[in-house]
């Protein structure tokens, strides 16, 4: 028995300490955001770090990723405007319409599309949007960002769909309702928070891609775009390309840029959490 | 022949159909360029080097069309040098931590580890790249000075740890969501003739065999095609090499960072897309088979 309990705690140590193992560099990398990212931020001052462009290469002064911002805020609200009625209506066909073929191809088409990597999306719009067009473009990077989130966002919002209970339904259609009534005033109405935190995660999704706007959204780090078939920067685009250049401002930027994205997703995981709780039914 | 329309919808309902029909059309258009363009835009390097497209370690863009030559052998090896390391690596930490989560730690902090993972899993892969260039590339410098190896780090080895890092809170989420949906009455079981937490769980593991498969294929699939972390920390060096401390490449890292000049050389655009169609097929094959598993251990499980 002896033998036994001492292979026991062995056991036990040893599972604590892997796990240990496993959870502290995301710890360690947590930290290394705050600290890296507010020290820059510090130097620069908030305000000037969320407005300023960036410091040219090469140059030792500090500056800002105002244009990312405004870039990414771009890509995200062109990828929402293309991809949430889609996904929308993709879902509502893939429920509440489930006795048709075209359901099943739906979800089938969906789960597909999951399964193209981010980069080869980015190739895709490449050759189909930007080559067109003329040049890389905010437009390109959201349809590409679109494409990438259209998936996710379809496969939430059918789960959505799918936990109002079928007795709402029949007691809609008992009352005489039409589809299109029941699919509005029942399903979208009981499902709308479900549906809300779907989106929200999205969003954050499409935020924090980088991949689908290597070739598409242009990379223009150091000029605000004036239109939306300008270039433009965006925060995960400049974190991977100054976190790879060999000047300290640039890097050092980079960090800022990583902090204010981290706490942009935090912000948004508070707020599904949040909304989770609050969910009926 | 299919019948889209159900005889009994009314007028109305037809109508609201067919108006969801343009999404729809959308969905397939998406799906059906992605192919048709791979495909096309891949045939003609595949007809020209035939098989020895993936078994040629020579990338040689060249302005003369009958000089150039494109093998893809060291991308291919790359990619599953580097998942399948980060993959080895995270595996059993997952694994411990599941256990350690479930069957060791109080309640409280076992849901406090959940929810960190579930805080990482979610994050930008672009942090984890950036945090892998300040970290793991000293980190993996100094250990290759240690063994007599020089380097700068940026490796093959230092891309699989940061893969690793991300794959964790990934196949964490798949195992603890498998491991909680076994019956309450055989834990009871097991604990109930005696056994000791190390027989418990190994016992209580065995049977989620499948899903601890499907898990590992869902992350191979994910770490295959992951290109930001990948292409940030292998160094890009197009060489057949299976040293991980010495840089490297991936499939995704090579599209990365040749597709910007790709229109320069002949063939080459070709190349990388015959490249990204390759990399879908290892996405597709991989995690098909780890969804295909999953459904099947839920069916098990659910009865």
């Amino acid at each position: 028995m002896d033998r036994d309990r001492a292979i026991d705690s062995l056991f036990k140590a040893l599972c604590c300490t892997l796990a240990f193992l496993g959870i502290v560099p995301v710890l360690h990398m947590l930290i290394t955001v705050a600290v890296r990212g507010s020290e820059t931020i510090a130097r620069v001052g908030l305000l000037r770090f969320l407005t300023d462009v960036p410091p040219a290469p090469g140059s030792s002064e500090l500056g800002g990723i105002g244009p990312a911002i405004v870039g990414t805020a771009m890509l995200v609200a062109i990828s929402m405007c293309i991809g949430v009625p889609l996904s929308l209506a993709l879902a509502i066909l893939a429920v509440e319409f489930s006795e048709s073929p075209i359901s099943r191809a739906v979800r089938f088409l969906a789960r597909t599309l999951v399964g193209i990597p981010t980069i080869a999306v980015s190739m895709i719009v490449y050759l189909l949007v930007v080559i067109p067009l003329g040049g890389a473009s905010a437009l390109a990077g959201g349809i590409a960002l679109a494409i990438v989130l259209l998936p996710y966002a379809t496969t939430y919002i059918e789960t959505c769909l799918e936990s109002v209970p079928k007795e709402y339904r029949e007691a809609g259609f008992a009352l005489g309702m039409k589809r299109l009534t029941v699919a509005l005033r029942v399903v979208l109405a009981m499902a709308r928070k479900c549906i809300a935190v779907s989106i929200v995660i999205s969003a954050a999704r499409a935020l924090g891609e980088t991949a689908p706007l290597l070739f598409t959204a242009g990379s223009a780090h150091y000029s605000y775009p004036s239109s939306l078939l300008d270039p433009v920067s965006s925060i995960t685009l400049l974190i991977f390309e100054f976190g790879l250049s060999p000047f300290k401002p640039l890097i050092d930027t980079a960090w800022g840029a990583a902090l204010v994205l981290t706490l942009a997703y935090l912000l948004v995981l508070l707020g599904v959490k949040l909304g989770v709780k609050g969910v009926e039914l | 022949m299919l019948r889209i329309f159900d005889p009994r919808w009314g007028r109305h309902d037809k109508l609201f159909f067919l108006s969801l029909l343009p999404s729809f059309a959308i969905l397939v258009a998406i799906v059906g360029l992605t192919f048709a363009t791979f495909l096309g835009k891949a045939w003609p390097i595949l007809s020209r080097e035939g098989v020895s497209f993936f078994v040629s370690s020579r990338w040689w863009p060249d302005d003369d069309p009958s000089k150039c030559f494109y093998g893809i052998l060291p991308a291919l090896i790359g990619t599953l040098l580097t998942s399948g390391l980060a993959v080895g690596i995270s595996f059993p930490l997952t694994l411990a931590m599941v256990v350690a989560c479930n069957e060791i730690l109080p309640r409280s902090v076992g849901n406090a580890l959940s929810t960190l993972v579930l805080v990482a899993s979610s994050l930008p892969t672009v942090i984890y790249g950036l945090w892998g260039i300040e970290v793991v590339v000293p980190m993996v410098k100094e250990l290759a000075r240690y063994l007599g190896i020089e380097t700068t780090g940026f490796s093959i080895l230092a891309a699989s740890i940061v893969l690793a890092t991300m794959m964790i809170p990934y196949m964490f989420a798949i195992v603890n969501e498998l491991y909680r949906s076994i019956p309450a009455t055989y834990r009871e079981a097991v604990y109930s003739i005696g056994a000791r937490t190390w027989q418990a769980s190994r016992i209580l593991l065995s049977m989620t065999r499948l899903g601890l498969v499907a898990a590992v294929l869902l992350a191979l699939g994910r770490a295959t095609s992951e290109t930001i972390v990948t292409t940030m920390l292998i160094g890009n060096v197009p060489s057949l090499t299976l040293n991980i401390f010495s840089p490297g490449v991936t499939i995704a890292s090579l599209i990365a960072t040749q597709f910007g000049e790709s229109y320069l050389y002949p063939y080459m655009e070709n190349a990388l897309y015959a490249s990204a169609l390759v990399l879908f097929l290892m996405g597709f094959s991989l995690s098909g088979i780890g969804m295909y598993l999953v459904i099947k251990w839920r069916r098990w499980v659910h009865g």
